[in-house]
């Protein structure tokens, strides 16, 4: 049993990585985020992933700046304020990483406490030993979830084991278009659930953030984003509190959640652009984003 | 604090290194308080019904022995209800008081203590009941012998049956209530509901209780005399919240005698816990979501566009979570038993391979079919009296083993479907196929799997809305889509490989077997169920559907 465990272990970390699109794109971040020097960077979940085009996005900046602007993603998919915190420490808040400005973009109640973190990518790409209280003390608050996290942080496999869910189970005919449409309706129900489980939204985990960006002088700017029912004109509530927060801290609250122009046909599904979204978001976003800079 | 968390397993795994250090009397005393925190985790307020039961139906049971308490002893009962009751029933806020003492900060932990009269409504009710039952009490010991027996064994059906009766079917009753005075036209009718949260497991202890006295006035088991001993039958934490259902005569002799670690017995607990995690964390907690997304789609009235194939297979997962996160409980409930020395029944036997609705009921939550069957079914009559009392009494224990599951019609609708189907099935006299006749057997486990399946859609159903549109559409139109074939396969690979292994082993009950096999045998099995709870148990562990029973 042990030797099968090794093996499976070996195995992940020297293939599954390698093979992993999002691993490579995490284990990226620290060579993406040197070469973007003093850019923008935009840090977020899968809605940033598939809605903003960086190279759209420097090349307008840039020409209304009238200078070179260079601009890249750093997503980690379903992640929120707390892993968004990890992803910056680790990426950014390092001597000579200094981006002009981070650019978060949220929707819905991704800037408060309490949901649902993926333990095993922050266990093993964006925290070291050193964060493990911080982690302790705001993101993982029950004693089963910093098991899980310890556990992931030395174990590689167990870490993945989303990604190799994922892998095997593309193996079944027609299990990715499944999966997607079983995931909305019982991710809509849960959500549901959670929110209204939940008495009232608080905001540890983005104090700690502005904190730290005030600490490390790093200008961030968060961005409601336009989901397909937000589009169409029923936008979700503003987490106020996470807004007057953010404001308070100096820092830029920029309002997208209606779009021009942005219709469901621009979409892939209630949340995610297409590439024809992508591309005008990203250049209204751009044109949001010229104060700001 | 459940079986498919770490926390339990540090605290189990805590408890049994001090446990085999112990002498056999301490060791009692250290799994009932053992049993008394793993149950106040969920609500410590609820432990006071557990206290309440037990000592009932221990003053219960030796009166029906004809054996009298001395008044010293009576006194010390009543005054651990009373005091239960003060500790744990009247709003002291333990966090802020603990808070308070720990910062010395007197003034703070005085406003932590109750202080309204209406928080001291348990302990004043526990008082007054504690002090009227115990001036009755010398006048029924002084009853004749056969009144006695019948007084003591009603004390104890009533006491359990109300405690059940108002914290799991008062809201229900309130509702049905007023549904049915809106329904003959009174419209001004609004009773509300008392949102009262039902206590895990309740169920099931007050079952337990309750057979412990019926086994001593039917003369089949022996009272104890130590309450200690009692209250660990109650409560015994490995199958508190969703049993196996035990007997008196089954658990009590082992908790009154020294136990050992029987020569295989670690083992045999390992096979079962490995089996028992794997059945509830890869089976059960990834079928929820194929049989959530169908069910919620229903209930949100959302269904247009699916296929009947795409509703039955998610009916064919609930199916399958159902049997891994119920039978996966009692299996880690009968190996950490084991660890400990105590052995629990059988309560599954590869129950979707049953060939008839009776065929089911001997293999499916065994321990709860046999105490209806021995505590209701055989009382009303059995199958003495004719045809039609036979099917009456068929209908009623069924019709009440629903209503056991779930406040709810769709429960009752539940029973009344499988007391049915076992009608029929007598009344058609269908003889189960002999096991050589490989073909009839066949077809035969395909019917009857299907014909549980449609009991399951009454069982998960929100309401018979639901039922009648996803029976319609399955009936109608059962296009196997893309959607249906790949959830199908996510069936398939989650759960044949077990089911393939049960049905060579008999279910729960022979998987021990596995135990003797050759060992690479045997460390491919647990290598394989090691790396498919590892790799592929549903990361959100979801908690027991039992424990709501």
């Amino acid at each position: 049993m042990a030797a099968v465990l090794l093996v499976l272990e070996v195995v992940t970390r020297t293939k599954l990585f390698a093979m992993s699109k999002d691993f490579r794109h995490f284990m990226g971040f620290a060579e993406a985020a040197t070469a973007l020097d003093h850019g923008v960077a935009f840090v977020g979940n899968s809605a940033t992933r598939l809605g903003v085009d960086p190279a759209i996005v420097a090349r307008e900046l840039g020409d209304a700046k009238g200078e070179a602007v260079t601009a890249d993603v750093f997503t980690a998919d379903a992640s929120r304020i707390n892993t968004w915190h990890y992803i910056l420490e680790s990426t950014f808040w390092r001597p000579g990483k200094r981006p002009r400005l981070v650019v978060l973009t949220f929707y819905e109640d991704d800037l408060a406490d309490g949901n649902r973190i993926e333990i095993g990518r922050v266990a093993q790409f964006f925290t070291t030993t050193r964060d493990w209280p911080d982690v302790f003390r705001v993101d993982l608050p029950t004693f089963g979830e910093r098991t899980e996290f310890v556990v992931s942080s030395a174990w590689a496999t167990y870490a993945a084991r989303a990604r190799i869910r994922e892998r095997t189970l593309r193996l079944i005919p027609g299990y990715e278009p499944y999966a997607a449409a079983q995931n909305d309706v019982v991710f809509k129900h849960e959500r549901a659930r959670e929110a209204a489980a939940r008495p009232e939204l608080t905001h540890v985990a983005l104090h700690r953030l502005l904190r730290r960006a005030a600490e490390e002088e790093t200008r961030l700017c968060f961005v409601a984003y336009p989901t397909l029912e937000a589009a169409q004109g029923e936008p979700y509530p503003i987490d106020t509190a996470g807004r007057a927060a953010v404001e308070a801290a100096g820092m830029r609250f920029i309002d997208l959640r209606r779009v021009d122009g942005l219709g469901p046909e621009l979409y892939d599904d209630d949340v995610h652009l297409n590439e024809a979204g992508r591309a005008l978001y990203s250049a209204v976003l751009a044109d949001a984003l010229r104060e700001a800079l | 604090m459940n079986y498919n968390q770490l926390s339990f397993w540090i605290f189990y795994f805590t408890v049994l290194v001090a446990y085999w250090r112990l002498p056999h009397r301490k060791q009692n005393t250290l799994m009932l308080v053992a049993s008394y925190v793993f149950y106040g985790f969920w609500d410590y307020r609820f432990l006071f019904l557990i206290l309440v039961s037990t000592v009932i139906d221990f003053i219960g049971g030796l009166g029906v022995a004809g054996i009298e308490l001395p008044a010293g002893r009576l006194r010390r009962l009543f005054l651990i209800l009373v005091g239960g009751a003060l500790v744990l029933c009247s709003h002291v806020d333990y966090p802020a008081l603990f808070e308070a003492l720990r910062r010395g900060d007197g003034g703070a932990a005085a406003l932590a203590l109750p202080r309204r009269l209406a928080d001291f409504y348990v302990p004043i009710g526990a008082a007054v009941a504690c002090a009227g039952y115990g001036l009755a009490l010398p006048r029924l010991y002084a009853l004749a012998e056969r009144r006695r027996r019948v007084v003591f064994l009603a004390i104890s059906m009533v006491a359990n049956l109300a405690i059940l009766a108002f914290f799991k079917y008062c809201d229900f009753f309130i509702a049905s209530f007023v549904d049915l005075a809106r329904a003959l036209g009174a419209r001004d009718v609004s009773v509300g509901v008392l949102g009262i949260v039902l206590p895990a497991g309740i169920s099931f202890y007050t079952f337990q209780a309750m057979s412990y006295t019926v086994d001593i006035y039917r003369k089949e088991t022996e009272p104890t005399t130590h309450l200690g001993d009692f209250a660990l039958f109650v409560c015994f934490f490995p199958h508190l919240v969703a049993g196996p259902i035990m007997r008196a005569h089954t658990l009590l002799p082992q908790v009154l005698r020294p136990r050992r670690l029987a020569p295989g017995a670690f083992e045999e607990g390992l096979v079962l816990v490995l089996v028992g995690l794997f059945k509830k964390m890869v089976i059960a907690d990834n079928m929820a979501p194929i049989a959530n997304a169908v069910f919620y789609r229903f209930q949100d009235g959302d269904a247009g566009g699916m296929s009947g194939g795409e509703a039955l297979v998610g009916l064919y997962a609930f199916a399958f979570q159902i049997y891994g996160d119920f039978s996966g409980y009692s299996s880690i409930a009968r190996g950490i038993s084991k660890w400990l020395g105590f052995e629990l029944v059988v309560n599954f036997h590869n129950p979707y391979v049953a060939v008839s609705p009776s065929d089911f009921w001997r293999r499916w939550h065994v321990s709860l079919s046999s105490w209806l069957r021995d505590y209701l079914y055989i009382p009303l009559g059995g199958n003495r009296g004719g045809k039609l009392m036979e099917y009456r009494n068929l209908m009623l224990t069924m019709l009440l083993g629903g209503l056991w599951h779930g406040a709810s019609w769709t429960f009752v609708a539940w029973g009344f479907y499988h007391g049915a189907i076992l009608c029929v099935f007598r009344l058609l006299r269908v003889k189960d196929p002999a096991p050589s006749d490989r073909l009839r057997w066949l077809v035969r486990v395909v019917v009857m799997f299907h014909l549980t399946c449609l009991g399951w859609l009454f069982f998960r159903a929100d309401s018979f809305r639901t039922v009648m549109e996803m029976s319609v559409l399955i009936a109608t139109d059962l296009r196997l889509t893309p959607a249906a074939l790949a959830a199908a396969g996510l069936i398939v690979f989650h759960c044949a490989a077990l089911f393939v292994v049960e049905l060579f082993t008999d279910g729960e009950n022979a998987l021990g077997r596995l135990i003797r096999a050759p060992w690479p045998l045997q460390g491919a099995f647990y290598s394989y169920l090691v790396a498919m709870i590892s790799l592929f148990g549903a990361e959100q562990a979801i908690a027991f559907i039992y424990f709501q029973f």
